[in-house]
């Protein structure tokens, strides 16, 4: 189990995160840029001495700071502790095949992950002669090869191209399936979450404002903050009334208790549906104008200018999805948090 | 023209005429010379000449020894008074060498209390072959420290945390990572350290007159024999000083490790 309680002070940027993960869990940090994803990444891994607090994996304790207790801590070199950024560190000087086996003291198993890997081919290149994918390929083969038992990732294949993203995200999968270690990911790829993670952390500035499996998350972010940085869509409304909410110039019933005032309804773009009139309270429709439309192979997308504000990017039907057709559109579950 | 076409033109002018002032006191001695007399000055000097190589050889040893881990450290940590510590490393690279020999002289003399101590135990400094070391290993110290710093700073430090999350200690980290890779610029500082170190003059003239190295020898042979004595065994040292800077200047572009 892996148990993270830390204060961190590091360029001008405090975090402050209180996580929890059993062993083979697969964690996702999700939040805006500067939300401290990856300085709590850094300080599980030993890249920045927390302030105070308590870093520990199973038995094995890696940082611990607290009032009047003399301080513990584990050098990297220690650790076990797998870590992975988009820069992908590997060795210019040595083939991928001196990379592979950089930190690994028994060989074993390096056949295996070259397999896996398809690393065959490259083995005696040098990384200045590898494709970006290529060179991901390779470093997370470099960094599972020496067995960790936390593997951290900040954001590794961001800078890669969708579908290379995606098949590494499923081999990604696989190796942790493959090697049992605990892994947490920093990602701005909403996509990543349900496909790869078990579990999800969101945060914003420098704080967890929600952590739990990545299903419960989804289906119910804590707060606007929370559901904006899971990929929710907010629109300011207006509560005229207990049960009612104003979108624009609608008026509309939503069974909440909130108050009369300002509010903001976050819904998830996966679970808007054109539909041809209104839907009961438990689905809220609001109404928007088509402003760019895609149709293609049975299916179409539109970019739906909101009447109370914004944008949304919808899946629909070839029919609908033409410029300037007027269009409700059914939210599905939908959230009122205050403003 | 382009721009881009007048400009290389123009740099290209400007670097044939700073390769051609380079060049001149160069060709003047071809022209001033009779390679016979370079080989018969060769044959009476051997022993000034492999002293000059031995000390050299000596100080570059000790200069890489001592500056590599300063250099190291320079680069890669912040303290407080590394200001301090930087200009002290400058300092004897701004100290003229005569100036250099007389401070010497004040600490390893044989009155002096660093001297007169390490003189009780049977080590001295003035007129022996270790002070010959000594002065050279001071003027060269700076010109490898300053380069091997410059090195390091450029291996990026995230590749040598990569060596440490993979479980490696710090000191294989160094031989595997660090070092490789600031290897053209340790190559070039060390390059150049032997060349300060060879031809140093002003500083051993003053602490080890002798016994005789090149430089003080050439300058003994120009009082006492005149110019026709001296010129080839000016030649002599740059022969003998050239091959190695030039070995480093063609290690630090071999890319692979």
């Amino acid at each position: 189990m892996l148990r993270v309680n830390v204060e961190v002070e590091y360029s001008g940027f405090s975090l402050s995160a209180d996580l929890t993960a059993a062993q083979g869990d697969f964690w996702g940090l999700v939040g805006s840029s500067g939300s401290g994803k990856s300085t709590l990444l850094a300080s599980v891994g030993g890249l920045v001495q927390p302030r105070r607090g308590e870093v520990a994996l199973g038995d094995r304790l890696f940082f611990r700071r607290r009032e009047g207790e003399r301080r513990v801590w584990m050098p990297l070199s220690r650790r076990r502790v797998g870590y992975l950024s988009q820069e992908n560190d590997l060795f210019p000087h040595l083939t991928v095949r001196q990379n592979l086996a950089y930190g690994v003291t028994d060989d074993g198993h390096l056949a295996e992950l070259v397999s896996l890997l398809e690393l065959g081919d490259l083995l005696d290149r040098r990384p200045t002669d590898l494709s970006g994918g290529q060179k991901s390929r390779v470093a997370l083969g470099r960094t599972l090869a020496v067995q960790p038992r936390l593997l951290l990732l900040d954001e590794p294949f961001a800078a890669l191209d969708w579908s290379l993203r995606r098949r590494l995200g499923d081999l990604l999968h696989r190796l942790k399936e493959r090697y049992r270690c605990t892994v947490l990911m920093a990602t701005h790829d909403l996509e990543e979450l349900p496909r790869l993670c078990s579990h999800v952390a969101v945060l914003d500035g420098g704080r967890v404002l929600q952590a739990g499996e990545v299903a419960g998350v989804l289906a119910a972010p804590a707060g606007a903050a929370a559901a904006a940085a899971l990929g929710y869509h907010l629109l300011p409304v207006e509560v005229p009334a207990a049960g009612w909410i104003k979108i624009g110039p609608q008026t509309m019933p939503y069974p909440s208790a909130r108050e009369p005032g300002k509010a903001v309804l976050a819904f998830h773009p996966a679970g808007l549906r054109v539909r041809s009139r209104s839907g009961g309270p438990a689905d809220t429709v609001i109404t928007g104008r088509v402003n760019v439309a895609v149709g293609f192979a049975g299916t179409g997308w539109c970019r739906l200018a909101l009447h109370g504000g914004g944008e949304v990017v919808l899946e629909t039907t070839p029919e609908i999805a033409s410029n300037g057709t007027e269009v409700a559109v059914g939210m599905g579950e939908a959230f009122l948090f205050p403003d | 023209m382009s721009r881009g076409g007048l400009f290389g033109t123009v740099a290209g002018l400007i670097a044939l005429l700073a390769l051609g002032l380079l060049v001149l006191p160069f060709l003047a001695l071809v022209f001033h010379l009779s390679w016979a007399r370079v080989f018969g000055v060769l044959a009476g000097n051997e022993r000034v000449v492999a002293t000059s190589l031995v000390a050299a050889a000596i100080s570059l040893t000790l200069v890489v020894l001592l500056g590599t881990p300063l250099a190291y450290l320079l680069a890669r940590t912040d303290f407080t008074g590394k200001m301090l510590v930087e200009g002290l490393v400058v300092l004897p690279l701004v100290t003229p060498p005569l100036v250099m020999g007389l401070l010497l002289v004040f600490v390893y003399g044989p009155y002096a209390l660093l001297g007169g101590l390490l003189g009780r135990v049977g080590v001295g400094f003035t007129d022996v072959f270790p002070g010959l070391v000594l002065a050279e290993s001071y003027v060269a110290f700076p010109y490898y420290v300053l380069a091997a710093r410059a090195a390091f700073l450029e291996v990026p430090a995230r590749l040598e945390r990569a060596s440490l999350l993979l479980g490696r200690t710090p000191g294989h980290t160094f031989r595997r990572v660090s070092l490789p890779l600031a290897r053209g610029g340790l190559l070039a500082g060390a390059a150049m350290a032997w060349a300060r170190a060879i031809g140093e003059f002003g500083a051993t003239v003053i602490l080890a007159y002798h016994p005789y190295g090149m430089p003080v020898k050439i300058w003994v042979d120009l009082n006492d024999l005149g110019l026709p004595q001296a010129l080839p065994l000016a030649t002599v040292l740059l022969l003998v000083a050239v091959p190695l800077p030039l070995a480093a200047l063609l290690g630090s572009r071999r890319k692979d490790a």
